[in-house]
């Protein structure tokens, strides 16, 4: 228990002592019977009076202390958990640089690292009032973060997607150029659809650009979702493409020895 | 004449083959043209087009990984209490 809880349980119990005290100190000697049975009504009255403040005022005093200090508590490690799972996940990632996770993680320590010590501080505060006050500055903190992991969530989204665009753009220079360098006479349907998914690859990559480059990650996603498809299948009629075209090449290759 | 793997100087099996810590990226690097264009012609062999043809496979799978990324960040929980 605090210092502020023993001074208001000493004054509580001044509320209980002191009045019955009081009455049973008042001279009596020159009371009616009447007066008398008064008198001892109204200090029964007050002492249960008393009590009833005292319990009210312990119960107030004890238990919303405790409770606002566990809720802030528990509010501030739900807070830090998140960023926390933020910051993981974005660190995970094999497709951007340290110090682009760096860059992209710095808001949210920043943040975190405020938090931590917020809860310090509630864990070591002594008063309600002190409490209340952290309470009101943590939230002024949350309201003016709200956006920082969504924020950090969306920048690295964009820096993915803007990889998938690059390597869709890789794909799409090495079919071209396989396509135009494969002059040979050779009876495979893959041919066309190679052409038909490097058109296609080609519209999804200009819209993902688009997309990127407006930080409009639902549309920049989709894109992304459109070319795993097309990439996947372009892969897969390439390698139809080599098989069916596998001895013309060879012989194409011997005659240019 | 070309011949076996390697011949393509493509930066996307380098990249493949580096662990996640060594993985270099910037996000406003422009894809160089010239670096990633096979060098095939008529003399090329069936095993340079398997080459080109791992390569391509290479940077889906590299796609769908990407992908896999963007989900797990789509699946981040980004609410502050």
């Amino acid at each position: 228990m605090n210092v502020k809880n023993l001074l208001s349980l000493f004054v509580v119990l001044q509320l209980i002592v002191m009045p019955v005290f009081a009455v049973q100190a008042a001279p009596k000697d020159n009371l009616t019977a009447e007066e008398q049975a008064e008198l001892e009504a109204k200090a029964a009255e007050s002492k249960a009076q008393a009590q009833e403040t005292a319990a009210e005022v312990a119960e107030k005093l004890g238990l919303e202390f405790a409770d606002l200090q566990v809720k802030l508590i528990a509010g501030l490690d739900k807070s830090v958990e998140a960023i926390d799972n933020a910051i993981d996940t974005i660190n995970a990632s094999v497709y951007m640089s340290s110090e682009t996770k760096v860059e992209l993680t710095d808001g949210l320590k920043t943040l975190q690292g405020k938090l931590l010590d917020y809860r310090r501080q509630v864990n070591n505060a002594d008063t309600m009032e002190e409490l209340q006050a952290m309470n009101t500055e943590v939230i002024a903190l949350l309201k003016a973060n709200k956006t920082v992991i969504i924020d950090a969530i969306k920048e690295s989204m964009l820096v993915i997607t803007e990889q998938v665009s690059q390597s869709v753009e890789k794909i799409k220079i090495k079919a071209e150029a396989a396509l135009k360098a494969l002059d040979v006479e050779c009876d495979s349907e893959s041919f066309a659809e190679i052409e038909k998914l490097v058109a296609e690859l080609e519209t999804t990559n200009a819209s993902l650009k688009v997309a990127i480059e407006a930080e409009d990650v639902a549309t920049a996603k989709t894109q992304a979702r459109a070319a795993i498809s097309l990439s996947v299948n372009l892969a897969a009629s390439f390698a139809v493409l080599v098989d069916d075209c596998e001895e013309e090449i060879q012989a194409q290759a011997e005659i240019n020895l | 004449m070309l011949t076996g793997a390697g011949c393509f100087n493509s930066s996307s099996t380098k990249s493949s083959s580096l662990p996640p810590d060594q993985e270099e990226y910037d996000a406003n690097a422009e894809v160089d043209v010239e670096a990633e264009t096979p060098d095939l012609n008529a003399n090329s062999t069936v095993e340079d087009y398997e080459d080109v043809s791992a390569e391509i496979k290479d940077l889906s799978e590299d796609i769908e990984k990407m992908n896999a990324e963007i989900n797990s960040l789509n699946s981040v929980n980004t609410n502050l209490e």
